[in-house]
């Protein structure tokens, strides 16, 4: 039997090695963020500090999600589930809007972005509901069919938004587990196939804007000046960045602002032109790390639940690293995802805390029964 | 279970391994952008963000010789208004537009409507606002939460005149382009613009996506940018007085303009150009164009009398006069020339008196007589090598030529009229260069009043050293003229430029303006002094004075303050024998007043039998000097000598009534001349020394 006792014992036997990649992913990106604020507008400057705020709640809420422990919050998984569903609704019922998406929602001067929350509950579910059945080699059909529903709800929502970027993490994670968790090659052709004509078949469906997202990614030079000028903006950005970068503070492509986005989705951009093709190889050197400190908690688990747990923080957070970056440099075409840590938003810096306690939560639980 | 558990760790690495080859597709990718292609986006960078951005740079000083500052610019702040950036509904801009209005003293209808433009991303609401201005629209920019750059200043420069309106003819004055007052528009702005206006007016600087930043410019850049000095030739000093008498001049005679040339003899360098009526550069607007010009350089006039030096320095230099000769200026006030009456001031007839009491007294009919002499070629080409009928090439803009037409155009009358300054117009400045190049050993200097242009990091860009044009007279020729010059100012028409102290040489002139029935004057002198070792010209001219009209009474005062005031600026000192102060010749006394430009030399034939005999004056002809000095010991008389040998003339001629404080005149000559002491007799040698040759 478990114990399921919030406890501060349960500190013990936290990845302290995993916290510090965290933490230090956190201070390069508050430090990027200064960076390129340099001729910032003030109220852009005081972004800065809400950040600084952010991560502060971030690291509490990342030590309060080990001291509830994952066995609860398990528990509480359909409830999580069904209130990140409807979160993420909310701004759409609301009529919300802001820039064309209805993907925040505002208290007073606070915007919530409530998809990266749902990201988590949608982890939580599917590693409830994994981890609840019997063990066996490979999913059952019923099993995908159930984790594909699972998935597609959010999935649907929040492509409404519209907000492609979190459709696609959604589908990323359910994959991640479900391929973790087994599938049959023959189911794995065929969804690759079903996807393909999934994307034949919805392309003519897409928005003007998408589409022109689309042709963009493909030839970005050809329209520098208004839609593929994102895109031609960072890869300028990176490229005269060289290898060493310009320095803290001068990448002037992002502190001038030629680059929009500068200090959200595009801070790769804003990195790596401050500090160059060593800080970037850096930098993914330590997102590695943290891929495999997580890999290790997962291999580690006992409990199925708690190692689906891991499985999907890592889908979660790797897919955002590999999409994000990805973007950036013009290897996929722009969706709005934001680089953990790094990207500014109160948001995505308490959910990837969230689920980095998520992940670290599980580790220590060994521990205690080791004991 | 182990096989289960086996193949979920499998199947993570599998995840893993594919996330980390995406991570490392990603690096290679990042490789290939930031090394292989680091150069073609660094330049793509550079392309959008460095800019050469335009900045107003401080426009140079002017500076007089001993550094005072004429002429500088400071920089102020104008403030201008990006609309584009102002959100019209979030900010209420009726009330930012009253508030700006009140401290730009602008009228709220014009900043309101420039706040609401839709267009135009700098819009300019006022131009040079003060530091205290400038912190008040700062305040009411955080009052309002307006975003940067939507009020915004630009440094831009004012031209100030710390003087005023001294020496604003030559300085001229600095219009308003984009970069504030730095367009010289007259003077030595207009002249010298290039090196004033600044080297670099542009400057590489990094440009944001959404505007130019303006500020953050190091100073030193800006000090950089600064334009060059100019180290002008004049001084202040001197330049003041010039006015001064000048403008108290006009007051005095009620004359319509004038002006003050000082030259400095060796080199050519003006020390003074004073020109009146003139403007104040710092309103130069309020002043119509008329008011601006420089009468020095650009306003041509009859010299009249002034003329005779070159007249007389042309008949010496060709050996067509000797000073001592007689000339018979006539019995009347009238001679015809070629039908033409030439006369002589009126009230005045001298008859057959020297050359030199011609020049002393400015006989219009002497001179023109003599003049006849010349040959018209040889009378002009000398006349041009004088500098007259062109340019001086100072480097001032807008100077005239004068008028000297070829001979040509000349008519039978032309050369007796051009004798005695007419049918030629020359400006002061040319007078002053000529009558330098007499005192000058007959060397014609090339004027100018920029001595160097001194850039803003200490180099001296541009030096103007004195330069020798040409030799327009033998030096021997250069001696007598200032030596008829030094006896107009002691016993001719110009005695009140006399300088206490100092050897003054000067010529009076007083020219009829057309049309000439009007009976207006330009009354006018040219001197120099020290004539030791000549230092400075100065020439003076007064357009229409109304009460005096004889250049002798309205200009040669001003002449002798203006020097004056040279002399002690420039530590001249007084020659070593130190002259008492002259009283005025008796003989001329009461008419000098009023009439210097002509005298009768009549001696009184009739001395009272009464007189002591210490009253009447002695013969002294035949005596050497020590002799006569000696002899007019007893008579405190205040003597003056010309010439050298023995005493063959004296004025006031023996018999005549003197008083102690007379100054007489003892000519000296060779011994062939000793019987003879008048005019008459002076003429009967001359007649039969040309007999025996």
């Amino acid at each position: 039997m478990t114990l399921y006792v919030p406890s501060i014992a349960r500190l013990r036997g936290v990845d302290w090695a995993l916290v510090g990649i965290v933490v230090l992913l956190n201070v390069i990106g508050l430090i990027t963020l200064c960076g390129v604020m340099v001729d910032a507008p003030h109220w852009m400057r005081r972004l800065v500090w809400r950040q600084v705020l952010w991560s502060c709640v971030g690291i509490v809420l990342l030590f309060s999600v080990i001291y509830i422990g994952y066995e609860r919050i398990l528990r509480s998984g359909v409830m999580l589930y069904v209130v990140g569903i409807g979160l993420v609704m909310l701004p759409i019922l609301l009529g919300m809007r802001r820039k064309g998406a209805s993907s925040w929602l505002f208290f007073g001067g606070l915007s919530i972005q409530p998809s990266e929350f749902a990201k988590l509950a949608l982890i939580v579910m599917l590693a409830r509901y994994l981890g609840g059945r019997s063990r066996q080699e490979y999913l059952r059909f019923f099993d995908l069919i159930i984790v594909g529903v699972l998935a597609l709800i959010p999935t649907l929502i929040v492509a409404r938004q519209p907000d492609l970027g979190s459709a696609v993490i959604f589908i990323a994670i359910a994959l991640s587990v479900a391929f973790v968790a087994g599938m049959k090659r023959r189911w794995i052709a065929l969804l690759i196939v079903a996807m393909l004509l999934g994307g034949v078949l919805i392309y003519p469906h897409l928005k003007p804007y998408q589409k022109d997202r689309l042709k963009v990614f493909l030839h970005p030079w050809d329209d520098s000046l208004s839609k593929g000028y994102n895109i031609v903006q960072s890869e300028i950005a990176i490229g005269s960045g060289g290898l060493f970068g310009k320095g803290f503070g001068k990448g002037s492509q992002t502190r001038y602002r030629f680059l929009p986005q500068h200090y959200t989705d595009f801070i790769f951009a804003g990195f790596v032109e401050q500090f160059g093709l060593l800080g970037g190889v850096l930098l993914i050197l330590l997102y590695v790390s943290l891929l495999y400190r997580l890999r290790k908690i997962a291999i580690r688990c006992k409990e199925a639940t708690a190692f689906f747990l891991v499985v999907g923080v890592m889908a979660l957070l790797a897919t955002h690293v590999v999409l994000n970056i990805g973007i950036t440099m013009g290897l996929l075409p722009v969706t709005g995802l934001p680089l953990p840590w790094l990207s500014y938003g109160g948001s995505s810096l308490v959910s990837s805390y969230l689920a980095v306690g998520l992940a670290l939560t599980t580790r220590q639980h060994r521990r205690i029964f080791s004991i | 279970m182990l096989t289960v558990i086996n193949a979920y760790k499998r199947r993570v690495l599998v995840v893993v391994v594919l996330l980390i080859s995406g991570l490392g597709f990603i690096i290679g990718r990042l490789y290939y952008i930031q090394i292989l292609q680091h150069e073609q986006y660094l330049n793509l960078a550079l392309k959008q963000h460095i800019t050469k951005v335009v900045i107003a740079p401080r426009r140079g000083d002017i500076v007089d010789r001993t550094g005072k500052v004429l002429a500088t610019s400071t920089m102020l702040h104008s403030i201008y208004c990006d609309p584009t950036l102002i959100e019209k509904g979030k900010i209420d801009i009726s009330e930012l537009s009253r508030r700006l209005s009140s401290i730009l003293h602008k009228p709220q209808e014009k900043i309101y409507d420039a706040l609401r433009r839709k267009k135009g991303r700098g819009v300019l609401l006022c131009r040079k606002i003060s530091p205290e201005q400038v912190k008040e629209v700062e305040s009411v920019i955080k009052e309002f939460h307006l975003p940067r750059y939507a009020l915004f200043f630009r440094k831009e420069g004012k031209r100030i005149y710390p003087y005023g309106k001294l020496l604003a003819p030559v300085l001229g004055y600095a219009v308003l382009d984009k970069f504030g007052d730095n367009r010289g528009m007259a003077g030595l702005e207009y002249q010298y613009d290039k090196y004033l206006r600044g080297g670099i007016p542009k400057i590489i600087t990094a440009r944001g996506a959404s505007r130019i930043l303006l500020d953050d410019f190091p100073e030193e850049v800006l000090e950089k940018s600064c334009g060059a000095t100019l180290v002008l030739s004049i001084d202040e000093s001197i330049q003041y007085i010039a006015e001064k008498e000048l403008a108290e001049a006009l007051a005095r005679e009620k004359g319509d303009a004038g002006c003050v040339t000082v030259m400095d003899i060796p080199t050519g360098e003006l020390l003074a150009m004073a020109s009146l009526p003139s403007f104040d550069p710092n309103k130069y607007a309020y002043y119509p164009l008329d008011l601006r010009r420089n009468n020095a350089i650009s306003s041509p006039i009859q010299p009249g009398s002034v003329m005779k030096i070159f007249t007389f320095a042309t008949l010496l230099e060709n050996n067509q006069l000797d000073v001592q000769e007689p000339v018979d200026c006539g019995s009347g006030n009238t001679v015809y020339f070629n039908g033409r009456a030439i006369r002589d001031a009126p009230g005045h007839s001298m008859g057959v008196v020297p050359a030199y009491l011609a020049f002393y007294y400015s006989s219009n009919v002497g001179t023109a007589r003599l003049a006849e002499r010349l040959d018209n070629e040889v009378m002009y080409a000398q006349l041009r090598r004088f500098g007259f009928g062109r340019k001086t090439g100072i480097d001032l803009p807008g100077e005239d030529d004068g008028i000297l037409r070829p001979v040509r155009q000349w008519s039978l009358l032309s050369k007796t009229s051009l004798a005695i300054g007419y049918e030629i117009a020359v400006t002061s400045l040319q007078i002053a260069q000529a009558v330098s190049a007499i005192a000058n050993n007959g060397y014609l200097m090339k004027p100018y009043v920029v001595q160097k242009v001194v850039d803003a990091r200490g180099r001296v860009v541009l030096e103007n050293r004195p330069k020798r044009l040409m030799r327009v007279v033998r030096p021997s020729v250069a001696e007598q003229m200032l030596e008829l010059m030094e006896g107009v100012v002691l016993y001719g028409t110009g005695q009140k430029a006399q300088i206490p102290g100092y050897r003054v040489g000067g010529k009076t002139g007083t020219a009829l303006k057309p049309p000439y029935k009007e009976k207006k004057f330009i009354a006018s002198f040219v001197g120099v002094v020290p004539l030791d070792s000549p230092r400075i010209c100065v020439s003076v001219w007064i357009d229409n004075p109304h009460r005096h009209h004889y250049g002798g009474d309205v200009a040669a005062p001003v002449f002798k303050k203006v020097a004056e005031a040279a002399l002690k600026v420039l530590h001249i000192p007084p020659s070593e024998e130190v002259k008492p102060t002259p009283t005025p010749y008796p003989l001329l006394a009461e008419e000098s007043e009023t009439r210097s430009e002509s005298a009768s030399i009549q001696p009184d034939t009739h001395p009272k039998a009464s007189s002591a005999s210490k009253e009447i004056m002695p013969d002294l002809s035949g005596l050497t000097m020590r002799e006569a000095l000696k002899k007019l010991i007893p008579y405190k008389v205040n003597p003056h000598f010309v010439g050298s040998g023995v005493v063959i003339d004296q004025m006031p001629p023996a018999g005549n009534r003197i008083t102690p404080g007379t100054r007489c005149l003892l000519i000296f000559g060779d011994t062939k001349t000793k019987s003879l002491k008048s005019a008459q007799l002076l003429n009967q040698l001359y007649q039969e020394r040309r007999g025996e040759q």
